[in-house]
Formats: structure tokens, sequence, C-alpha cells
């Protein structure tokens, strides 16, 4: 291979080493394996450098190499592959929390809003784990680091469609969880 | 404003939220109704909050040695 696209593949991929460390943080929820992901993307990248086709997209390249490493081996190496499950949040709505404390918050100047400004980081990231891992690594793609639908349809391998569901799906998951967070820490009241 | 229109707007919030995904027109049409509309307007703001602290505490520091980790791996190969 030419010392030119891997000079080129140095300079362009080396800078997503932390938001690919950010992103492999929160697919293993494990900080040792995910420095491991991430020093193993950029292995099997190097390796394969010649499929990489100059001009089109290295980051969602990159991720898609990393998504494949985890699935087929980092994953393997835990646990049982989580399956997404159809479960009671499948009839969470859109805006899930807003409507819910919209309607349930006690009385107080900004309630809704509020309860958002008193959740804390841990809250955040308990309930962002907590996530079928599907459902998770679309949001952190999408929402956290700023990919585009395209992108992350070709980082996970799937069509576009499928990752506007998941996101979907996953947004009000997240949102039933922050609401179970927003109870337990006595932000609002329990209501069936 | 009907529901639909609502519905409409609402459904592609996270593309307006994160401003990805969406043409020049159709995010001049979503400012339009979030100002016509303060019950979306209430919505979105809502959203648009979760959203920033979900990607503040979703955020991490990513270790010191991790870079060097990867250059070096990348020299021996």
């Amino acid at each position: 291979m030419d010392e030119a696209r891997k000079q080129e593949f140095k300079t362009k991929a080396l800078p997503l080493v932390d938001e690919m460390y950010g992103v492999a943080l929160r697919m293993t929820r494990n900080p040792q394996t995910a420095e491991d992901l991430v020093a193993e993307a950029f292995s099997r990248a190097w390796k394969n450098l010649t499929q990489f086709q100059p001009g089109t997209n290295l980051r969602a390249w990159m991720y898609r190499i990393m998504t494949n490493a985890y699935i087929n081996d980092f994953r393997k190496k835990n646990r049982e592959p989580e399956k997404v499950s159809v479960d009671a949040y499948e009839k969470l709505d859109e805006f899930h929390l807003f409507n819910r404390l919209s309607s349930e918050a006690p009385a107080a100047p900004d309630p809704v809003r509020d309860v958002i400004g008193r959740l804390t980081n841990e809250d955040f990231r308990a309930a962002l784990d907590a996530l079928p891992e599907e459902y998770r690594t679309a949001i952190v793609l999408y929402d956290l680091q700023g990919l585009s639908y395209d992108d992350v349809a070709k980082a996970l391998d799937i069509p576009i469609g499928t990752v506007r569901s998941r996101l979907a799906r996953g947004r009000r998951q997240l949102q039933g969880a922050l609401y179970r967070h927003a109870v337990d820490a006595g932000l609002v009241e329990a209501q069936r | 404003m009907t529901d639909h229109e609502c519905d409409k707007i609402l459904d592609h919030a996270y593309e307006f939220l994160n401003r990805r995904d969406v043409t020049p027109a159709e995010e001049a049409a979503f400012r339009k109704h979030l100002s016509d509309c303060p019950p979306c307007g209430d919505k979105f703001e809502f959203e648009r909050k979760l959203l920033e602290r979900l990607k503040a505490a979703g955020g991490c520091q990513c270790p010191e040695g991790l870079k060097a980790r990867v250059q070096s791996l990348l020299e021996r190969i």
C-alpha cells in the first residue's frame, strides 16, 4: 500500500480516537474493554486500508469496523447477545417524559424543566446504559456523536428506516427510564 | 393548529434539534410552527434541554494513553 494513503489515514483517523472511545465506552460499558475495542478497530482498519474508498466517509467506515468488532468478538466474550425486547415501552408515546411530567409534576414555577435540571448526570448515564444495545448504539451515534442517518446506517449496516425506528424506540425507553429515576429521586410522585 | 400538523412537526423534532437531515425550507417551516404553537414550543424546549443533558452526561474523557497506544499500534503493523 502506498505511503501517501497510510499517511492520509493517520492524519484523518487518529483525531477520531477520542470520540470513538466515547462510543466504545457506551457500547461496552467498561473503560478497559472500550480502550481495547478502539485499538482493535484501528488495527483492523489499518490492515484493511485498501478496502477504504478514498473520498468516502472515513468516520462512518471506522464506526462500522468498530461496531463489527464489537458484535463479532467483544460482545461474545462477555455474554449472550442481547435481544431487543418488545415490551411495555412500545406503548410509550413520543415525548413520554414531557407528557408525564406535565400532567403529574407538582405545581411549581417550571416543574417540567426543573425535573430535567435536577436529574443527575449519573441518572442520564444509567438510563442510557440500561437501553438495549441496538437502541443505545443508534442513539450514541446519532444524538451524541452527531452522525447523519446515512452514516449511522452505514456504520451499523442497517437501512435508514431501521435507524429511525431504533432511535424512536430508544428515545422512548430512555424517557421511561428517566421518569423512573425522577420518581426514585423523589422529584415526582409515582403514578400508576 | 391541528393535531396533525403538530404531530408531523414533532415527528422530526430530533432532526431539528440535531440540525441534521433537514433542509433549510423544512427548518424554516419548523421554526415558524414553534413560534405559532406554544405547546409544541414547550415540548421542543423540553427535548432540547433533555438532549443537552444527555450529551453532557454521555460524553467522557478519553484516557491519556489511548491515542499513544493506537499510534504505536499503527507503527508496528
